[in-house]
């Protein structure tokens, strides 16, 4: 039915322009996918743990930003600047708390304690603030920059630039800064780190909040496009997963580069094939990947 | 002295019984199973609270034979959840009837448990044929059914739409969109069959994930397309993405019905102005702007309306809304749990499934005699769709400035459609 309705694609001028509509929504998508990932690749690069409430962390800086709109009418912008010290502390506090205990257990382990934090703090809030779903309306929500034919959704936009600033910021910081150098140390073998007198466990705390920050972020930059419910981190887990994976785990410009790859893959086999069908076209693609070149696109399980 | 003893013996066991008669107020427990967590929550939630509502009037009259109603909630998270609830409501909780469900593949699941144990099961809303094509002896379906609303949609484009359109059906565009779960794929098959009895062009039928983030292609697929009318069929949260990028990628339409959570007044926040024009193919479920409901209730019954007014009245007051707020969903938990505990049950003695079973079954009342303005006959075992109220009825809504009025059909109307919408640019500049 999909390939009928296309079957004039190559004989229309305004199809071709419907293409690069496509083109553009994809890279935009992209730029949200690879901005949820960031926090969750560092996270791993560094501490070689999945974080499977990653989800939960983005969906708590949804929660942040849309109270402070709701009751102090602030942007989710400026939201900001309040949300990802609240989660950089409530990622340390995790981490201590939690995550620490985690470092020598089995994989296994690893897997049953975070999906059940994520189960915790989905029902916690389910609790709190109930199941309503809860969107912040404001004019860049829906506004849209119009060149020729084409849209590009202003608030799509500035996530990607957004993610694009994120990356070089982190690159800068792991390349310039010594607590960058660190983390990068105790990436590559935190024993040899360790003994270069690298403090590892101080490194696992700021990397687990870094981690936890960046979902906040991720939240703040995301409420004005999507509502935010409970179990919302859910819809975005999966997709952030196999971003990560096809990047390299623990590799911040391949999660981005993978992030726009997995986007454009979605919005086209949506448009050319059926819309149903744009994920289940990603994660065959994400197997497929996973047979021929497991470490990911970009190559290095390390930052 | 034999006499004396026995006297006392017999006083004695009189007394140990008499706390049964002196002690009338004893508890009906019922069942209430809906999605209290997980993507469907929203509604789940409203229709409990329409539901205890329903529980609360009825105790205020009396209760059920002297006793208190007290509805046990089960929480259909997932068509297993469904399952599991159903069965711990009816074998723990031991409940004799169970009141649901909203969502069709929950209540498919949930109903053949309560089948099962030959216990009531009592659906108040979700909507797929296939849930009563079972013929099951315990399932009883308050309202109508997939292809009632798809039928009814094809119907309004057929005949308002095309004519304000002044197009003939046979040369109108229409696009189809529907959530891929059985709710979706069941109304959009009702519709499609009916839309080639008119004639209509369909240049595009698609389905797309409740769950999905990005439903860009989807529209995109529409703007190529460019249909005259589209109809969906959706739920909360991707309705409003969908409409949110429908925005941002200037796909306008002439008319977009919807069939589902487009009657929500949570829309407002979310949407805003944008939430204007589109229409809804639902239930007869209003709301009272200024006193005034936004469905025409001259053929009502009186006491119905009665009804429907302190339910709107409870329903504000509790939880804090205005009575123009009220979501339909709770409106629809109230009416479909008040024909249960209001019309059926006291004609009763118990809550013995089989005496409900037949009471449900002898039971005949005329539109209107309900607070979603449908009859109830429920069709009798033997015969196709067993346990569906065949006196079911509804309408079409629009949004107009901010307020869901009935728009059609003219019986239930309390204002006339506006088609066609205007296109995004021209919004702008209001």
């Amino acid at each position: 039915m999909g390939f009928r309705a296309h079957a004039c694609l190559f004989k229309d001028n305004e199809t071709v322009g419907a293409v690069l509509q496509v083109f553009i929504n994809g890279v935009m998508l992209g730029g949200i996918y690879g901005l949820i990932s960031m926090g969750l690749t560092l996270t791993f690069g560094v501490m070689k743990i999945v974080n499977f409430a990653h989800g939960e962390f983005l969906m708590l800086g949804m929660y942040g930003a849309f109270w402070l709109f709701y009751f102090l009418g602030l942007s989710p912008y400026l939201s900001i600047l309040v949300v990802v010290p609240v989660m950089f502390l409530f990622g340390l506090l995790i981490q201590r708390g939690l995550i620490q205990r985690l470092i020598d257990a089995t994989g296994i382990t690893q897997i049953f304690v975070t999906v059940g934090l994520s189960m915790v703090l989905q029902n916690a809030v389910l609790y709190m603030w109930s199941a309503d779903y809860r969107g912040v309306k404001i004019p860049i929500g829906t506004m849209s920059l119009r060149i020729g034919d084409i849209t590009i959704s202003l608030s799509r936009l500035i996530v990607f630039l957004a993610t694009l600033a994120i990356v070089i910021f982190l690159l800068l910081f792991l390349k310039k800064t010594s607590l960058g150098k660190a983390m990068r140390a105790t990436s590559q073998n935190w024993r040899a780190a360790w003994l270069m007198g690298v403090n590892v466990r101080k490194i696992y705390l700021i990397a687990f909040a870094m981690g936890s920050a960046l979902a906040g972020l991720a939240g703040c930059m995301i409420i004005p496009i999507f509502s935010v419910f409970p179990s919302v981190g859910v819809n975005f887990v999966l997709i952030t997963f196999v971003v990560v994976v096809l990047g390299g785990m623990g590799s911040i410009p391949g999660a981005f580069l993978a992030g726009i790859i997995v986007g454009l893959i979605e919005t086209f086999s949506g448009f050319l094939l059926a819309p149903s069908l744009g994920p289940m076209v990603v994660f065959v693609f994400f197997v497929l990947i996973l047979l021929f070149k497991p470490s990911g696109l970009v190559g290095r399980s390390r930052i | 002295m034999k006499k004396a003893i026995a006297m006392v013996v017999m006083i004695f066991l009189v007394q140990m019984t008499l706390p049964a008669f002196v002690q009338a107020q004893g508890t009906v427990k019922i069942g209430a199973l809906w999605p209290l967590s997980g993507p469907i929550a929203e509604d789940g939630q409203e229709s409990i609270r329409g539901a205890k509502i329903a529980a609360e009037m009825q105790n205020d009259r009396g209760g059920l034979w002297g006793n208190k109603i007290e509805l046990v909630t089960g929480d259909a998270s997932d068509a297993k959840a469904a399952m599991s609830e159903a069965e711990r409501l009816i074998t723990v909780e031991k409940t004799n009837i169970i009141m649901g469900t909203w969502v069709s593949g929950f209540a498919f699941t949930a109903s053949q448990v309560a089948e099962k144990y030959k216990k009531v099961y009592w659906e108040t809303a979700a909507l797929a044929n296939n849930i009563m094509e079972r013929r099951f002896n315990y399932l009883f379906h308050a309202s109508g059914l997939s292809s009632n609303f798809g039928e009814m949609s094809a119907d309004f484009v057929a005949d308002e739409v095309a004519k304000k359109l002044g197009k003939d059906p046979k040369d109108l565009k229409v696009a189809v969109v529907y959530e891929d779960s059985l709710h979706g794929t069941s109304i959009s098959e009702a519709f499609i069959k009916k839309a080639k009895v008119y004639g209509f062009k369909l240049p595009v039928v698609e389905s797309y994930n409740v769950k999905a983030v990005d439903l860009s292609s989807l529209v995109m697929k529409l703007k190529e397309a460019n249909p005259d009318v589209l109809f969906g069929i959706h739920y909360f949260n991707d309705l409003v993405l969908f409409w949110r990028q429908a925005k941002e990628v200037n796909f306008n339409v002439e008319a977009f019905i919807s069939c589902g959570s487009a009657g929500s007044p949570k829309l407002i926040p979310q949407l805003g102005e944008d939430v204007n024009y589109l229409f809804n193919t639902f239930r007869l479920l209003g709301e009272f702007y200024d006193g005034n409901y936004s469905v025409n209730l001259q053929s009502f019954k009186p006491e119905t309306v009665a009804d429907l007014k302190e339910f709107f009245k409870r329903y504000s007051e509790k939880y804090n809304v205005t009575q123009a707020q009220v979501p339909n969903t709770a409106t629809l938990g109230f009416s479909g749990a008040w024909m249960l505990l209001h019309e059926v049950l006291p004609k009763c003695k118990s809550d013995d499934p089989e005496e409900v079973r037949k009471a449900a079954l002898a039971i005949d009342l005329d539109y209107g005699s309900t607070a979603h303005g449908v009859g109830m006959k429920f069709a009798q075992p033997g015969t196709p769709n067993q346990g569906l109220n065949e006196k079911f009825v509804a309408g079409v809504f629009q949004w107009q400035d901010g307020k869901f009025y009935c728009v059609w059909p003219d019986k239930y109307a309390v204002k006339a459609p506006v088609i066609p919408m205007p296109k995004w640019d021209e919004r702008k500049k209001k």
